[in-house]
C-alpha cells in the first residue's frame, strides 16, 4: 500500500507539490512581470541598475590597482588627444564656411550662425521628430534673429517661441519647430509656395499633413486647382515664394521645402488622378545635425558663436579593462570612474578620449559601465564625414558590418557620399552622444546600392585619458 | 539565504568565465544553457524564478538587451520543460542531452523576438546553426554537471527521495 493511501494528507501534500511542478505559478508570474517590464522599461530600469551597481562592486575593485589618468601617459598619445581636437576644428570651420554660402533668397543684412542640434523633441505621427533644441540658450540669440531656420538651401523650420516658463537649464534652449509640427489647439505655420511644375510655377500653400497621410506635408489651396488636378506625377521641387506681407513674418523665396508627392488613382491609361499633393521634406529630420539661424549682423564684427562638442556636460575621468565575453563579435570593456563611489551613469552615456568617441555605454550604473566599442556590428550610426577634397560636409546613417581590430566598416545606403578619404564625426540623432565627436579618418568606396566607410577607430586599450561624458540635454524629448 | 547572496554576485562572474573559455577552448560553451538545464531539471521549482532572475541580472551586465530580455530567454523555455519532471524522474544524460537541445533551440528565436519587440539589439548569431545546437546539447549537461558539484548550484538543487 502506497504512502499517500496509509496518509490522506501526505496525498494531498504530494498532489500539491506535484502540482507547483507542472503549474510553477511564480515562475509564470514573474516571466509576465518581465514582459511588462519591457513595455515599461523605465519602471524596473532602477532597480536592474542598482542589482548592476552591487554584482560590479568585486569588478571595481580592480580600480585600487592603479590610478585613473586625467592627461595623456605619453607623447603619442598627446598627438592623438591634438588629432582629434584639429579634427572638430576643421568640422567646425566647414560648417561655418557652408553657412556663409547664404542661399539666393536671403537678405544680405543676415548672418548665417552654423548651430548643433543637441536633442530632438518627438510627437507621434509621420515625419519623425517635430522640434530640434540648439546648443544656444534664447539669451544667446541676438535680437532680431530670423524666424526660418534653413539647413543649406532648405527651409527646415522655424524658431519657436521662448518658453516663458524657463529658467535656465535644457527648457532655456532656443528651439526650431519643424515644417510639419503641429500643436494641439493652434494654427499650423503654413508656408507659401509653388511648385516648380513643368508648366510653369504652380503656388501653393504647404503645411502639415494629418498623421494618417502618406507623408509630412502636403499642399493646399492652389492658386490654379485645374492644373493641380492634372499635375504629374515627377520629381517636381516644392519651394518658398517669399510673399512680401506675410502676415507670420518675412520669409525668402527659393529656399527648397522638399519634393512633390502625388497621391490618386491610377485611371485606365495609367495616367494619376491625383487627389492630394504632398511633399517630401528636403531634409529628413533625422538627418539634420546642425541648422543656420540668420542673424542680424553683416558688416559688423558680431562673432559666429564657437561650439565644442563637449560642451553641454560633464566629464569623469575613466579606467578600463576589457572583459572577456563569448562572441567572437561582442566587445566590452568596463570602466570605473571611481573605485567605490562616483557619479551615477546612464546608459548611452558616451566613453570619450579626448574630443574623440571611443564607446558608448551599454551598461551602467554608479561609477561603473560596460563600454560598447564604436562600430559594434548591427548598430547604426549617424555619421557626419568631412571629405579631404574639401565641400561641405555630409551627414548620413551608417550601419556597422563589422569590427576588426580598430578598423570599423559601415555600410550607407543610397548615393550620399561620394568615394575618397576623409575624417568621421558623429551625428546628432544619438540620444547622450554629442554630435560632432571625432572618430577618425575614414576612406569611402563605393559598394552595391550604396557606400562603404572604413574608419580607422581607437583602440581604449593603449589609452589612458578617458572619460565618462554626461550629456546635461539628456534623452530625447518626448511630448 | 547564503547561497542567494552568492548567487546573486557570482552570476556575472560565469559569464566572464564563459567570455574566458570562449578566448581559450576550440568550440564555445554555452553556461547560459548550463544554467537553463539546472533550473529545469535540478533546481527547486520554488527558487527557479530567483535563480534565473540572478542569471539574467548577470548576464544582461556584459550581453546586448536588459534582464527582463534574458529573463525571459531563460524563463520561457524552463517553464516549457518544468513539467517534464514528472515525466522524467531518473534524470538520465539522454534526457539531460534533449532538454538541452531544445534549450540551445528556443534561447536563441525567443531572446530574438523579445529583443525586437522591445528594439533592443541582442547578438544571437553565436549561439544559431544546427552544429551549435548539437554543441550544446552534448556540452551543456557535462557543464551542467559540473556546476551542481559547485557552490552555490547544489545548494539550490532539488531533495530527491
Amino acid at each position: 500500500m502506497s504512502r499517500a493511501r496509509r496518509n490522506p494528507s501526505f496525498g494531498r501534500a504530494a498532489a500539491a507539490a506535484q502540482g507547483r511542478q507542472v503549474f510553477p505559478v511564480a515562475l509564470y508570474a514573474s516571466l509576465l512581470t518581465a514582459v511588462l517590464a519591457l513595455v515599461q522599461p523605465a519602471a524596473l530600469r532602477v532597480v536592474e541598475s542598482a542589482c548592476a551597481t552591487l554584482q560590479v562592486l568585486p569588478l571595481r575593485a580592480q580600480g585600487l590597482l592603479g590610478a585613473r589618468v586625467v592627461r595623456a601617459a605619453d607623447a603619442s598619445e598627446v598627438d592623438r588627444l591634438d588629432a582629434a581636437s584639429r579634427a572638430v576644428d576643421a568640422l567646425r570651420a566647414r560648417r561655418a564656411a557652408a553657412a556663409r554660402r547664404r542661399p539666393a533668397g536671403v537678405p544680405f543684412g543676415l548672418v548665417g550662425w552654423p548651430i548643433p542640434v543637441v536633442a530632438r523633441g518627438l510627437e507621434r505621427g509621420r515625419g519623425g521628430p517635430t522640434e530640434l533644441q540648439l546648443a544656444i540658450a534664447w539669451q544667446d540669440l541676438p535680437p532680431g534673429a530670423a524666424p526660418f531656420v534653413t539647413v543649406g538651401d532648405a527651409l527646415v523650420g522655424f524658431l519657436a517661441e521662448p518658453n516663458a516658463d524657463a529658467a535656465g537649464g535644457a527648457e532655456d534652449r532656443a528651439r526650431v519647430r519643424l515644417l510639419h509640427a503641429s500643436e494641439r489647439g493652434a494654427l499650423p505655420r503654413r508656408v507659401p509656395a509653388w511648385i516648380a511644375a513643368d508648366d510653369g510655377p504652380l503656388p501653393v500653400v504647404v503645411e502639415p499633413a494629418s498623421t494618417i497621410d502618406a507623408h509630412a506635408l502636403r499642399c493646399v489651396l492652389p492658386a490654379d486647382p485645374y492644373r493641380a488636378a492634372t499635375i504629374a506625377g515627377g520629381e517636381h521641387e516644392v519651394l518658398t515664394s517669399g510673399l512680401e506681407d506675410d502676415p507670420l513674418g518675412p520669409l525668402p523665396h527659393g529656399l527648397r521645402i522638399g519634393t512633390l508627392r502625388v497621391e490618386g488613382y491610377r485611371d485606365a491609361g495609367g495616367d494619376v488622378v491625383p487627389i492630394g499633393l504632398f511633399v517630401a521634406p528636403a531634409v529628413p529630420p533625422e538627418s539634420v545635425h546642425a541648422v543656420v539661424v540668420w542673424v542680424p549682423g553683416a558688416g559688423t564684427s558680431r562673432a559666429v558663436p564657437t561650439f565644442r562638442p563637449l560642451g553641454h556636460g560633464e566629464l569623469f575621468a575613466a579606467r578600463s579593462s576589457r572583459l572577456p565575453v563569448s562572441s567572437s563579435v561582442r566587445i566590452r570593456w568596463f570602466v570605473t570612474t571611481d573605485v567605490l563611489t562616483g557619479a551615477w551613469l546612464g546608459e548611452g552615456a558616451a566613453l570619450v578620449h579626448g574630443e574623440r568617441l571611443v564607446g558608448v555605454l551599454a551598461t551602467a550604473g554608479l561609477g561603473y559601465g560596460v563600454v560598447a566599442p564604436f562600430g559594434q556590428p548591427g548598430r547604426s550610426w549617424p555619421i557626419t564625414l568631412l571629405p579631404d577634397d574639401g565641400g561641405a560636409p555630409v551627414d548620413l546613417m551608417a550601419r556597422a558590418t563589422a569590427r576588426d581590430g580598430t578598423r570599423v566598416t559601415l555600410e550607407a545606403t543610397g548615393d550620399v557620399v561620394a568615394p575618397g578619404s576623409g575624417r568621421a564625426f558623429t551625428g546628432a540623432s544619438i540620444p547622450d552622444v554629442p554630435a560632432g565627436l571625432y572618430l577618425g579618418p575614414c576612406v569611402v568606396t563605393a559598394a552595391p546600392g550604396g557606400a562603404s566607410i572604413v574608419v580607422e577607430h581607437v583602440d581604449p586599450e593603449q589609452e589612458s585619458a578617458l572619460a565618462v561624458f554626461r550629456h546635461d540635454v539628456g534623452q530625447e524629448v518626448s511630448r | 539565504m547564503i547561497r542567494w547572496f552568492l548567487w546573486f554576485f557570482l552570476a556575472p562572474y560565469l559569464f566572464l568565465v564563459e567570455g574566458l573559455l570562449a578566448g581559450t577552448l576550440p568550440f564555445r560553451v554555452d553556461l547560459a544553457a548550463a544554467i537553463c538545464l539546472l533550473a529545469a531539471l535540478f533546481v527547486r521549482t520554488s527558487a527557479v524564478p530567483g535563480f534565473l532572475l540572478c542569471a539574467a541580472l548577470g548576464r544582461a551586465l556584459l550581453e546586448d538587451g536588459d534582464a527582463a530580455v534574458h529573463f525571459l530567454s531563460m524563463g520561457i523555455p524552463v517553464a516549457v520543460l518544468l513539467p517534464a519532471r514528472l515525466a522524467f524522474v531518473e534524470r538520465s544524460l539522454a534526457i539531460q542531452v534533449l532538454a538541452a537541445a531544445f534549450l540551445a533551440l528556443t534561447m536563441g528565436p525567443v531572446a530574438a523576438f523579445f529583443a525586437e519587440l522591445s528594439r533592443q539589439p541582442v547578438d544571437v548569431a553565436a549561439g544559431s546553426g544546427w552544429s551549435a545546437v548539437m554543441l550544446t546539447a552534448f556540452v551543456a549537461p557535462l557543464a551542467a554537471g559540473v556546476l551542481l558539484r559547485l557552490p552555490p548550484f547544489g545548494l539550490f538543487a532539488e531533495k530527491r527521495a
